[in-house]
């Protein structure tokens, strides 16, 4: 009777323990699953913040036209014919020594045409771990005094 | 003193609900980033040829510009860049891309300075309306029985 019950007893943990261990197993592969959906989503957003930004940055540089300019607009720093931004989670302007989420940066370059010049910029979106977020490249056209000064309707 | 017997059957059944919610919510959550990352890819795009349809336009204004300048009220239409018309004072040019972008622009010599007024600046896409609606009913009348 006695030796029955204890067979009956390891039956039923061992029965427990498979069930523990397949419960687990699922376990470690669904919070892979979440982890892998929060990775993508956090991806998705940095992908789309970028975007905008570049963008942001693109209308600026398009109005202006120098990396100074768009520095000045964009409210970021610029050295040389590179326009560098800072931005936080909300995709407002920070500071460079704050804790920032984003940074834009916007290097032009010029070629002379016959009657003006036009300025090329690549602009670059990245994550505060280094990695680069979004791109864009664009042109602005800054017609010369040779060809006279263009307006807008 | 009789114990209070523990059923398995009853354990195996709670767990299975269990892990099919858990597997059900992160099911959703992985279709849901899948879709957050679709449409950040397509924003990107997107962007990316409204840029690249604005440099072609840059490139052609500065290209119809240098013409301007060099001509001056004696512009014509051989001095304008491919694809470009000339009318009335006019200059337009319908620059037509191969990311489905096409930019209209139009521009007016100035009268005075050898310059140019903008009289637009369209950036536009092409749109193909989706008229698949699966199996949703579309209102036909559906004959019943008496």
């Amino acid at each position: 009777m006695n030796e029955q019950r204890v067979k009956s007893s390891f039956s039923f943990y061992l029965q427990i323990l498979i069930l523990l261990a397949v419960f687990l197993s699922v376990g470690v592969v669904l919070v892979q699953v979440f982890a892998a959906a929060r990775g993508m989503s956090r991806a998705a957003r940095a992908e789309t913040d970028g975007t905008t930004l570049c963008r942001s940055a693109a209308e600026a540089f398009g109005a202006s036209g120098t990396a100074e300019a768009t520095a000045a607009l964009l409210g970021g720093t610029a050295d040389g014919e590179t326009a560098t931004c800072y931005y936080d989670a909300a995709i407002r302007a920070a500071a460079p020594d704050s804790a920032w989420t984003y940074r834009v940066t916007v290097n032009v370059s010029e070629e002379e045409t016959a009657a003006g010049t036009i300025a090329a910029a690549h602009i670059e979106a990245y994550a505060a771990d280094g990695t680069v977020c979004a791109s864009l490249d664009t042109e602005t056209y800054l017609p010369g005094t040779k060809g006279g000064t263009a307006y807008a309707a | 003193m009789r114990r209070k017997q523990l059923r398995l059957g009853s354990i195996t059944l709670l767990f299975t609900v269990i892990v099919l919610c858990v597997a059900t919510l992160s099911a959703l959550s992985a279709a849901t980033a899948h879709a957050d990352k679709a449409v950040a890819d397509k924003y990107a795009a997107q962007v990316a040829a409204m840029y690249e349809a604005e440099e072609a336009g840059q490139e052609w204004l500065a290209a119809v510009h240098a013409a301007i300048a060099a001509k001056g009220a004696a512009l014509k239409q051989a001095d304008l860049p491919q694809g470009t018309t000339l009318s009335d004072g006019t200059i337009s040019v319908e620059l037509a891309l191969d990311n489905g972008r096409t930019l209209s622009i139009a521009l007016q010599q100035a009268d005075t300075a050898p310059g140019y007024r903008i009289l637009r600046w369209e950036n536009t896409a092409q749109w193909t309306e989706n008229t698949d609606i699966g199996n949703l009913w579309t209102g036909g009348s559906a004959s019943q029985g008496a």
